[in-house]
């Protein structure tokens, strides 16, 4: 080693340069192959990963000889499709979330490749597995989508590196495609009616305090309540048969609980039903929508 | 009167409460045939409670529904009274039963009318007599009668529609409200009087399910005191339950109250000790009322 770096000073003087001679080593003494050094840090932020690299050294130029012929690289639309089909195999409810740290993943995987930092190909795979390990944090979700990162090892096993690359890439875009789930919509709604008239279906165990305040309220509303007809679900005709309309009501429900509130248009059939209202102020709102007016 | 107060009471005359019908009845010189002051509650036998509370399909209130325990009676009167949930206010048809001992189908009659205005509205509203149930349940004009044949022959029978003539051009018979020597007419009794009865009764054996009966939208009729009523509303005062009844004598009489028809001056209120006397002799909740087939299409 002394006779090495006496000869390279040697060498130096003698050629005149007036620049600084700067030879790196390695842990084990060994001189480091030309190339940018990068540090990559993965810090945790509210339970997430998040990675950044940085270049540390630059060691002089140099030139990577080529290696053996690789199979070339498919076109990019049919290495397009095939990515597809496999996300399309992973069955995540939190899809969109996932995909796009994956997408992250692999983003940050291809940069390292251009940016020198990673050159070998094996090197680039093997980073490839372990930052999507580490994006996917949870074992259930490192399960879930093994289909994909495996897919994706498959896939790119066979390539050089310039392919490997382009994988990647097209990788990061498609799972970026995936959009997050829009944010919960308000129920629609309900759709207008030809609804003319009211059935509100009380068990007879059940009038509380609640409908009762409902059925008061719907009388004392007099513009309301010549739509309304308030009958228990065992409610008796003259006969005391089953009374006709609660019959078919209740054939009309199928057995949907009670109270109900029901709609019936002007022939007498039912077109509508609904969990009864907690108000009166809510059932009049309901109705209103429903397209049933006073 | 200390704390909460019912907006209804809020300076009521305190004479309505608890009223004594004794001397009430006393003082107008109405008197059953014994000669005992009385407005037309009689209490029964044990054999008539029995009979009347034994009957089939009659269900114990605290068995069908749901009972409040007195705590959760006065916040939820506090809820009625916010809200207007009362039954008076089915109130169409106010009956007076003038000198006759009819009180009790007086009472059942209005808690029929309101039953029936709950069901199908107040712009349904028939006017119902009480003598047409009474006169074949009472042994003259002013015997009285007792409640448990009331609910009997409302769940059987029915009552007629008072002769009015709105009611003569509905239907095929009517009957005077009062008048204990007016005729029937003919088939009254299979013809009219099916299509007005009662469905479901409940009997009603304590304090706190009359106020939850009351909460939960039926009427309960009882009778204390030689006379019977209705009673269609609770109120406060402070931690003291108020039950509010329908008076079947001629109005002004009582406390006034917001009804379908405007208000009326014939409310009284009975306090928990009076509805205990009522509940321990013959409380009954009704429930819900016939759907003849003529109001199929209304």
């Amino acid at each position: 080693m002394r006779a090495f770096l006496i000869s390279c000073v040697l060498a130096a003087c003698a050629s005149g340069h007036a620049a600084d001679t700067v030879i790196y080593y390695g842990p084990n003494g060994e001189v480091l192959a030309n190339g940018r050094y990068t540090r990559v840090t993965i810090s945790w932020v509210n339970g997430q990963p998040v990675m950044s690299q940085q270049v540390v050294l630059d060691v002089g130029g140099g030139v990577v000889p080529p290696g053996p012929p690789l199979p070339p690289v498919p076109p990019v639309s049919d290495l397009d499709a095939k990515i597809v089909a496999l996300i399309a195999q992973v069955n995540d409810p939190d899809k969109p979330v996932t995909s796009a740290k994956l997408a992250e993943t692999y983003r940050f995987v291809a940069a390292l490749g251009e940016a020198g930092s990673v050159t070998d190909v094996a090197k680039l795979r093997e980073s490839a597995e372990r930052v999507s390990a580490l994006y996917l944090g949870r074992k259930d979700k490192a399960i879930i989508w093994q289909p994909f990162t495996a897919g994706m090892a498959s896939l790119t096993a066979p390539m050089d590196f310039a392919g490997v690359l382009v994988a990647y890439k097209a990788a990061e875009t498609r799972l970026l495609s995936l959009q997050p789930p829009d944010p919960p919509q308000p129920p629609p709604l309900p759709p207008v009616t030809s609804a003319a008239k009211v059935l509100i279906l009380i068990p007879p165990e059940l009038p509380d305090q609640e409908l009762s305040l409902l059925t008061n309220q719907s009388r004392n509303d007099k513009a309301w309540s010549k739509k309304i007809l308030i009958l228990n679900s065992d409610a008796k005709d003259e006969n005391k048969s089953p009374d006709p309309l609660v019959t078919k009501a209740l054939a009309y429900l199928s057995g949907r609980p009670l109270p109900r509130i029901l709609l019936l248009d002007a022939a007498g059939s039912f077109v509508a039903d609904d969990a009864v209202p907690a108000t009166w102020e809510a059932a009049k709102a309901y109705l209103t929508q429903k397209g049933v007016s006073p | 009167m200390s704390g909460y107060i019912s907006p209804v009471l809020e300076g009521i005359d305190t004479a309505f409460v608890d009223f004594d019908f004794v001397k009430a009845a006393e003082a107008s010189g109405i008197v059953d045939d014994n000669g005992t002051p009385t407005f037309g509650y009689i209490e029964p036998t044990h054999a008539e409670l029995m009979a009347s509370r034994g009957r089939k399909g009659i269900q114990r209130y605290a068995a069908a529904r749901p009972v409040y325990t007195k705590l959760e009676c006065i916040k939820r009167i506090k809820i009625m009274d916010a809200e207007g949930g009362w039954r008076y206010r089915r109130i169409v048809h106010k009956k007076n039963q003038k000198n006759e001992g009819s009180c009790v189908y007086n009472a059942t009659a209005h808690a029929f009318q309101n039953k029936w205005n709950v069901q199908f509205g107040d712009h349904n509203a028939i006017s119902m007599s009480p003598m047409s149930g009474y006169r074949h349940n009472a042994r003259s004009a002013g015997s009285g009668s007792t409640v448990g044949g009331a609910i009997k022959w409302l769940s059987e029978v029915g009552l007629l529609p008072t002769d009015n003539p709105e009611n003569r051009a509905r239907f095929k018979q009517v009957h005077p409200d009062v008048g204990w020597s007016a005729s029937f007419m003919p088939n009254w009794k299979t013809e009219t009087a099916p299509l007005f009865r009662a469905d479901e009764w409940y009997w009603v054996e304590s304090a706190e399910e009359w106020w939850s009966s009351i909460i939960n939208g039926d009427d309960c009729v009882g009778g204390r005191d030689g006379h019977c009523i209705d009673h269609c509303g609770l109120g406060l005062d402070g931690n003291s339950i108020l039950s509010f009844y329908v008076q079947s004598w001629s109005i002004p009489w009582g406390f006034k109250l917001e009804t379908s028809i405007g208000p009326l001056t014939t409310f009284g209120a009975d306090s928990e000790s009076k509805v205990r006397t009522m509940v321990a002799r013959d409380g009954w909740a009704l429930g819900s009322v016939l759907r003849p087939a003529f109001m199929r299409n209304v």
